[in-house]
């Protein structure tokens, strides 16, 4: 039983985390707590990442087969606790300066922690309502993270429609998954799969595989189940945009590409039309969408739905095993936008409100370095070379064109098109235009936001000169030939 | 040694570039750190030319190569006698660049003198890639500078013609990547040598080529994409239009020779008489055009499209000549197009105005600069003995073979070329003087009269001796055109055009 549970030890090390932050929040004062909890949250991730790395035993099924550890979703659990350190450095960070934040960070340190371990048990679910849970910890601890400004009125408005949409999509999965084991019996994925492979799917099957679809859709943030991500983005502070646009997107496109190449292969051809409608849509709304925004946050949440449209993409180019790509973009998606607003949270955290892309104008002058990691962040959005997005989305297209996707790769290029028009945008506003009120000076960003987003700029720049590091690093988990 | 030279190459004015960028050097030092890295590429450059024999080198054997994206997706770079011709023209131009920016570039000079850097080396890697994904990062990345420099210190209409140059170029080379992207997936494999190769089916290459033209067209550019380069050029700070002229629009003509014409020949051969057609209309129609600017910089970049025409025309008659006559016309044009803007700098630099009526009578006051300028213009208007004859006359001698219509209204349009050329010059150094206007003129400054007449110099030079440039390309030219032979001879048997034997 000991050794089952080592198959959890990530999990179980992070819930020790949280439930010794709690037990000290209820002894400690609340402004002197901070480096404690930062100790105990880092040892916490340290632990975890250690259960991760050392070699299992052969044993890799727990609660029946309901948890099924595999060398890949170690791998992406990495990748996701990976994310979560410069996220929780800026986090820490204003843990330390700023009123709202040092008093309350004992309950946003459980809370992100308790997200975190959602998304571990989503990565490494086998079953329908394993998945289910591990993905309500992480949507309920995500509520908590958007509405946790609870004097703005837009967090509170962001949160409630995320709350509202995402119960929504919650529902069509149980309802789904309803159908599914009517059917089956059993919501296993290898009972779903050998099921699937004996016999045609009859009605109530699909229909119940499209309803458990709905809600990676919704956690991906793909048409038509985008609508939350714009006020999402909006509505939160810089450091909790940069968790939620982060490592759930990892979490969410692994379970889903596991979902489709496992249980979900024998659904192929009923799946694939609406999917591939779905990935089409999605890059066409972002991308247009965005180009209308003024708000820069809006904007980069239209941002991350083409980006969605791109994940997508890697996913449907996965055979029966996930494609690593699955995991690769969004990792690098989410190295590009935790550098961004890193930078972003340090204007915020300065006492400079930017929220439209308006107030950037000139940056270039008054902040030449803040521009320069911008700009940089931007083009790798973009997918320009010499840029980290570059590679993925290079590897995307020809992942997706080998799977024979030609239609949505010919969509997905003419989006990105588009969507470089709205990052040059900004690029524009801060360079080639004189600052809105020329005689006021900006107030200086802490050094510490340079260094966090400096040495993510250098990985996103580094990336094209050593574009396998992702690759030879999952190599030292994965032994099975990518 | 090679690889370190070619690795050199590429990397060391990037290098510099950060070294500028970390902000630890004043103007004068950032000045200097661009005239000798640049100095130092021309160095590197010169010596790489000494390790090879370019009558023997192949494109197809690499100097360096190392996985990169993926075991098929290398770091590797090859070199032959195309690469280094405008590997060299490349490194010439530079210097003289940074020699011309000091003083006309008013605010964050180091930042400007960084991304000069940075698009040589763009530049150079470019030039020297021979994987195609290598090849389409460096082509793509040279974007980024150009887009800063147009945007940052062009003219009033700055932001627009950035933003149009960007775009434009920028749809064109993604549908190229999108085509890179299904190569891989298809042949597996990004090196030059495996694509050339691979055989594609018919309707692959079709589809495939258009995707590459898409790229090269719109970044040469060919009528009707052309639009954007009126405008980035007129707006664009100097160094920034020499650039874009001499070396930026190399990139695609040299695009078209080493990617579209050897890999895609069946799908070459079907549109060649579309581009045939399209270049002889941009000769003529951007001929009219430039004509009728009033503007200086905007009858250059008309003239520029004209120039580029006679490129594709020529790279697309698939006859040996014709490439050589491409590849001479592209060194030529880079020397004399960058002359001319340089020219068009000394202007502005003192007047602030690039209003051709403004001006006129010049070559009473600043004889040395109508000297330098009279040289280009006949080179622009292909007067033989300049640079700019050779490569029209083998442009007309290559589509002679293939339609003689097209042919003789092209070689009409060399008159309307000599047209707008001598207008322009008669109205800026002959007729009347404004006596009061130019009454304090200042004829060329060392610096100006170092970069113009050495300019003018490789253009008469050239326009006597042709062997340097083709002893270089001959190798490559003969390459390119291996797989078109026998369309040739089909062609010359059934030839009963006007014009032909």
């Amino acid at each position: 039983m000991l050794n089952q549970l080592n198959i959890a030890g990530s999990e179980l090390s992070l819930l020790a985390g949280v439930c010794l932050t709690l037990l000290y929040g209820v002894f400690a004062k609340a402004h002197t707590r901070n480096p404690v909890l930062m100790f105990i949250t880092f040892f916490a991730l340290l632990t975890a990442g250690y259960f991760l790395i050392r070699e299992t035993s052969g044993v890799s099924d727990l609660f029946g087969s309901a948890i099924h550890l595999t060398e890949m979703s170690r791998f992406a659990k990495l990748t996701v606790l990976a994310l979560f350190v410069p996220f929780y450095l800026v986090t820490v960070r204003r843990m330390f300066y700023d009123l709202t934040l040092r008093d309350r960070g004992l309950e946003y340190t459980a809370v992100a922690l308790l997200a975190l371990i959602g998304m571990l048990i989503m990565i490494s679910a086998n079953h329908l309502i394993a998945f289910y849970l591990g993905l309500e910890l992480q949507s309920l601890a995500l509520y908590i993270m958007v509405a946790f400004t609870r004097d703005s009125e837009k967090s509170s408005e962001a949160a409630l429609k995320y709350l509202t949409l995402g119960a929504v999509s919650s529902g069509l999965f149980l309802y789904g998954a309803s159908l599914l084991y009517g059917a089956f019996g059993s919501l296993d994925y290898a009972v779903i799969a050998q099921a699937l492979s004996a016999q045609e799917a009859g009605a109530f099957v699909t229909v119940g595989a499209v309803l458990v679809v709905c809600v990676f859709l919704f956690k991906l943030g793909v048409a038509p189940f985008h609508a939350w991500a714009p006020d999402v983005y909006q509505g939160s502070g810089f450091y909790t945009v940069m968790f939620v646009a982060g490592a759930p997107k990892i979490a969410a496109a692994f379970a889903f590409a596991t979902l489709l190449s496992g249980p979900f292969y024998g659904l192929k051809n009923q799946l694939d039309l609406s999917l591939y409608f779905a990935v089409c849509a999605t890059l066409v709304i972002g991308a247009v969408s965005a180009v209308r925004q003024n708000n820069l946050n809006r904007m980069l949440a239209f941002s991350a739905v083409t980006h969605a449209g791109y994940m997508m993409l890697t996913i449907l180019a996965s055979d029966k095993t996930p494609n690593l790509l699955v995991l690769e973009y969004p990792f690098v998606y989410a190295i590009t936008i935790i550098g961004l607003f890193t930078l972003l949270e340090g204007f915020s955290m300065a006492g400079e409100k930017i929220t439209d892309v308006k107030d950037l104008s000139g940056l270039a002058h008054a902040k030449p370095k803040s521009a320069a990691l911008l700009s940089v962040f931007l083009l790798a959005l973009g997918g320009l070379p010499p840029f980290a997005g570059f590679i993925v989305k290079f590897k995307t297209l020809s992942a997706a064109l080998e799977a024979g996707l030609v239609i949505p790769v010919t969509v997905a290029v003419l989006a990105s098109a588009i969507s470089l028009f709205y990052y040059l945008r900004v690029i524009r506003v801060m360079y080639f235009e004189a600052p809105a009120d020329a005689g006021k000076r900006m107030n200086e960003v802490a050094g510490f936001y340079y260094i966090v987003s400096g040495a993510l700029a250098l990985a996103v720049t580094g990336y094209i000169l050593f574009p396998q590091l992702y690759t030879q690093a999952a190599r030292l988990i994965i032994s099975v030939p990518l | 040694m090679l690889e370190f030279l070619t690795i050199a190459a590429i990397f060391s004015p990037a290098l510099f570039a950060v070294i500028l960028l970390s902000g630890a050097l004043g103007k004068n030092a950032a000045f200097l750190t661009g005239v000798f890295s640049s100095l130092l590429s021309l160095g590197i450059v010169s010596a790489l030319g000494t390790k090879f024999d370019f009558t023997l080198v192949d494109f197809s054997t690499d100097i360096y190569s190392a996985v990169w994206i993926a075991q098929g997706v290398r770091f590797s770079l090859a070199i032959d006698g195309l690469s280094y011709a405008l590997l060299l023209l490349t490194a010439l131009i530079f210097p003289l660049c940074f020699l011309s920016v000091k003083e006309n570039v008013k605010k964050s000079f180091e930042l400007f003198v960084a991304l000069l850097l940075i698009l040589q080396s763009c530049v150079f890697g470019l030039f020297l890639a021979s994987d195609l994904a290598l090849f389409y990062v460096f082509f793509e990345a040279s974007l980024i500078p150009m887009y800063l420099i147009v945007g940052k210190w062009g003219g009033a209409d700055r932001i627009y013609a950035a933003m149009k140059f960007f775009l434009f170029t920028v749809v064109g080379s993604l549908l190229m990547l999108a085509a890179i992207a299904y190569i891989y997936a298809e042949v597996g494999s990004l090196a030059y040598a495996k694509v050339w190769a691979h055989e594609f089916t018919d309707t692959e290459q079709k589809l495939l080529w258009l995707a590459f033209f898409a790229g090269f067209a719109v970044k040469i550019p060919m009528f009707p994409f052309h639009t954007w380069l009126p405008v980035a050029h007129v707006e664009a700070p100097t160094a920034g239009s020499v650039l874009l002229a001499a070396i930026l629009l190399k990139t695609a003509g040299y695009g078209f020779l080493r990617f579209s014409l050897p890999f895609f020949p069946d799908a070459s051969v079907y549109f060649a008489d579309a581009v045939i057609y399209l270049s002889m209309i941009a000769v003529v129609y951007a001929s009219f055009v430039a004509f009728s600017q009033t503007d200086i910089k905007r009858l250059i970049a008309y003239s520029s499209v004209a120039h580029m025409g006679y490129v594709t025309m020529a790279i697309f008659s698939f006859r040996e000549e014709g490439v050589q006559g491409a590849i001479f016309q592209m060194i030529s044009h880079g020397f004399v197009s960058a002359g001319l803007f340089f020219g068009i700098g000394v202007l502005y630099d003192r007047y602030h105005t690039r209003d051709i009526a403004f001006y006129g009578g010049l070559a009473k006051v600043m004889p040395a600069f109508a000297l330098a300028f009279m040289v280009f213009t006949m080179a622009n208007a292909g007067l033989p003995g300049t640079s700019g004859f050779i490569g029209e006359f083998l442009t007309i001698f290559a589509a002679m073979w293939k339609n003689g219509w097209v042919a003789f209204i092209t070689a009409t349009a060399v008159i309307f070329s000599a047209a707008y050329a001598l207008k322009l010059y008669r109205k800026i150094y002959f007729e009347e003087m404004d006596a009061q206007k130019f009454a304090n003129a200042v004829d060329l400054k060392p610096r100006e009269k170092v970069i113009l007449y050495s300019l003018a110099l490789v253009t008469i030079f050239l326009g006597f001796y042709t062997a340097p440039v083709f002893n270089l390309t001959e190798r490559s030219a003969k390459s390119v055109i291996g797989n078109f032979e026998r369309i040739n001879i089909a062609y010359e048997v059934q030839n009963v055009n006007f014009g032909s034997d």
